[in-house]
């Protein structure tokens, strides 16, 4: 046991065996749930790590990168502790920093900004008549998954996050907004471009096969 | 058909960390986590965040609730005891004293004579605390009854134990009920003194206790004499003890004191050594009773010294009375020889005036009485004695002192008895008893001694 400089003296007042506050908490319901800093934050590398290595290889389309990059958010949610704060809900926590080191990635590897990005797009950031337009789940009928999956990584870095955000880790848009600080709408309105453009590439792609097997052809 | 949703989801799913990658990471997180632990402090945040409905929680985090708590425990286990080591019956931690710190000291006796000895102590405990009563005027008749009840448990206590002891050990046993009678003597005397000085409480009803164990003590005693160096070694220790103790209270004991207690060693050192010369001379039974008495006279020695209590309420000389040495006593009857012979001159100078042939006769008569009594002191003595000479010696100072009142006064006088069976023991031993006859008044006493 660490040395943790203090005494603690538990009166037993009931029917429940003393606990030890090192290992965790009793819920109201009686469930015991871990408490200690160390093991939380064990328990959240075991349950997230593979979700967020997966996020970080399809944003930054790199193996080798996206381990170090979730090496380093760990490192950063620990020092995070360390300094006192609590973290009630792993998950969302761990998925922003993830996501603002992909950032820093992406600006280390002198890409496009953001921001260069979204003029790219057009400042234009959706309307809901847009999202209306053509449907999303019209959209999606006609996508085939696998070629999406592989082609998430020829997106542009805004449209790939959303992407990734919702169709990899399973998001809902509420949830990437407050993710990524933007509103709901504009998530659904980079999300239904996103595949827009999934869709124009794979029939793209579709279309350049086609020709390739016409040349080919004897 | 499934959904795009779900057929992307399940397709990304396949990228995943392999095993070993996965456990690479785990181990430099964690190693990361060694280099960086948390803080201390921080643990106590968590702490505070238990909550539970069934336990409650007091933290004892800071330094000086602990060391308040280590205090609290010192002065409830050391320091309860040694108070209640004051207390007296009725206060609050009377009990503690007798029923803890009595009964801790009950169960490290051992052995029959350790047994005895502490019994011996608690007696003396109680009677202490009841004079100590008595003087604040505090000692009602319940409480007096129920210390007498006490002391009666523990002598029987005593008893039962020496007992026991004889069965085992006959020296042993000796010792302790030596021990053990002389501080029923220390205690009686002691409570006289209460008894004759006291205007508050009475003390009768534990003197009547004390005496009545003395008594039981005194039927009871062994007629299997103890062994010699069995008593000499217990002297020796003893002696030792005395000497330090007196070495010890030099600072609270007054220059007086300290004399006389000197002057008693002195005494019983001499005493030893008589006891010594005995035994040297019939080894079997000579010198065992004079050790056993000088050892009585060491421990009353040394509870005066000991209890400042008693060494304030008797004086040592009733405790220990001063033996002369031979010397002293020598002095002692030249001393008497002198005065005696100075009044005589003024009886014999007195006589030529008295023309009353009565009186004359009386005083002739009451002359030649104290020249009987005078016979042999003027010569050599052996040490042993020392003694009748003294008496006698004393008896012709009463009458020259009565002829001298007679020749110099013509007030009718009354004369003391004047002992008529006169013994004197020469340098040779030989002794030669003269018969005096009796008388109580001037006209009878003065009587020439029959012949």
């Amino acid at each position: 046991m660490k040395d943790i400089g203090f005494l603690t003296v538990i009166a037993y007042n009931g029917f429940h065996m003393a606990l030890d506050p090192k290992k965790g908490k009793r819920k109201t319901d009686g469930e015991i749930v871990a408490t200690g800093h160390e093991d939380r934050f064990l328990k959240a590398f075991d349950e997230y790590s593979d979700a967020l290595f997966r996020h970080a290889v399809y944003r930054l389309s790199d193996r080798e990168r996206a381990i170090e990059i979730v090496h380093d958010t760990f490192t950063k949610v620990w020092g995070y502790i360390r300094n006192g704060h609590e973290i009630d809900t792993y998950k969302p926590f761990l998925y922003k920093v993830l996501n603002n080191l992909i950032i820093d990635e992406y600006r280390k590897r002198k890409e496009m900004s953001l921001d260069a990005l979204l003029a790219e797009e057009g400042k234009d950031e959706g309307t809901f008549a847009e999202l209306h337009e053509g449907g999303l789940e019209e959209l999606t009928f006609s996508l085939d998954a696998q070629k999406a999956a592989e082609l998430i990584h020829e997106l542009p870095p805004s449209y790939r996050e959303v992407i990734t955000l919702r169709y990899v880790d399973g998001l809902g848009p509420k949830e990437i907004s407050v993710l990524i600080e933007e509103t709901e709408n504009v998530v659904s309105v980079r999300i239904h471009r996103a595949l827009r453009l999934l869709k124009e590439r794979i029939v793209l792609k579709e279309e350049e096969a086609a020709a390739k097997r016409t040349i080919h052809t004897p | 058909m499934k959904s795009f949703d779900t057929e992307l989801k399940k397709y990304t799913e396949k990228t995943r960390l392999k095993a070993a990658e996965r456990r690479e990471l785990r181990e430099r997180i964690l190693s990361y986590m060694e280099y960086h632990p948390l803080p201390k402090q921080h643990e106590v945040i968590t702490r505070d965040m238990i909550v539970s409905q069934h336990f409650i929680t007091i933290p004892f985090n800071s330094l000086y609730t602990r060391l308040a708590a280590g205090v609290f425990a010192v002065v409830l286990i050391v320091g309860v005891p040694l108070f209640a080591e004051r207390s007296v019956p009725g206060d609050a931690l009377y009990l503690v004293k007798t029923e803890i710190n009595e009964g801790v000291r009950a169960q490290l006796a051992d052995s029959p004579y350790e047994k005895v000895a502490l019994e011996t102590k608690l007696i003396e405990r109680r009677i202490s605390e009841a004079r100590l009563l008595a003087r604040e005027g505090k000692l009602t008749e319940a409480v007096q009854a129920e210390i007498a009840e006490t002391v009666r448990g523990h002598a029987s206590a005593a008893q039962s134990g020496l007992v026991e002891l004889r069965a085992s050990d006959v020296d042993e046993a000796a010792i302790a009920e030596i021990a053990f009678s002389t501080a029923l003597d220390v205690q009686s005397a002691v409570l006289d003194t209460q008894l004759e000085t006291s205007t508050t409480s009475s003390v009768s009803v534990l003197q009547d206790v004390v005496d009545s164990a003395r008594a039981e003590v005194g039927a009871n005693k062994s007629e299997i004499a103890p062994s010699f160096d069995g008593l000499m070694a217990r002297i020796e220790q003893e002696t030792t003890r005395a000497y330090e103790l007196l070495e010890s209270i030099k600072t609270s004991a007054t220059d007086e004191e300290q004399t006389d207690i000197t002057r008693r060693l002195s005494d019983i050192e001499r005493a030893v050594i008589t006891a010594k010369d005995l035994h040297a001379t019939a080894p079997e039974t000579s010198g065992v009773q004079e050790l056993a008495d000088a050892l009585g006279l060491i421990q009353k020695l040394i509870v005066f010294m000991t209890d400042i209590d008693v060494r304030e309420t008797v004086t040592l000389e009733s405790l220990v009375p001063v033996v002369r040495t031979p010397e002293e006593q020598m002095a002692a009857i030249q001393a008497l020889f002198d005065d005696i012979t100075a009044r005589r001159g003024i009886v014999t100078t007195h006589l030529e005036d008295i023309t009353e042939p009565a009186t004359r006769e009386k005083v002739l008569l009451g002359l030649e009485s104290v020249g009987l009594l005078t016979q042999g002191a003027t010569t050599t003595i052996v040490a042993a004695a020392y003694d009748s000479i003294e008496k006698r010696l004393e008896e012709a100072l009463v009458l020259i002192i009565d002829l001298e009142y007679l020749t110099t006064s013509t007030l009718p006088v009354i004369l003391d008895p004047v002992v008529t069976d006169v013994s004197t023991t020469t340098a040779d031993g030989s002794a030669t008893t003269t018969d005096a006859g009796t008388g109580t008044t001037t006209e009878e006493v003065i009587a020439v001694p029959a012949e």
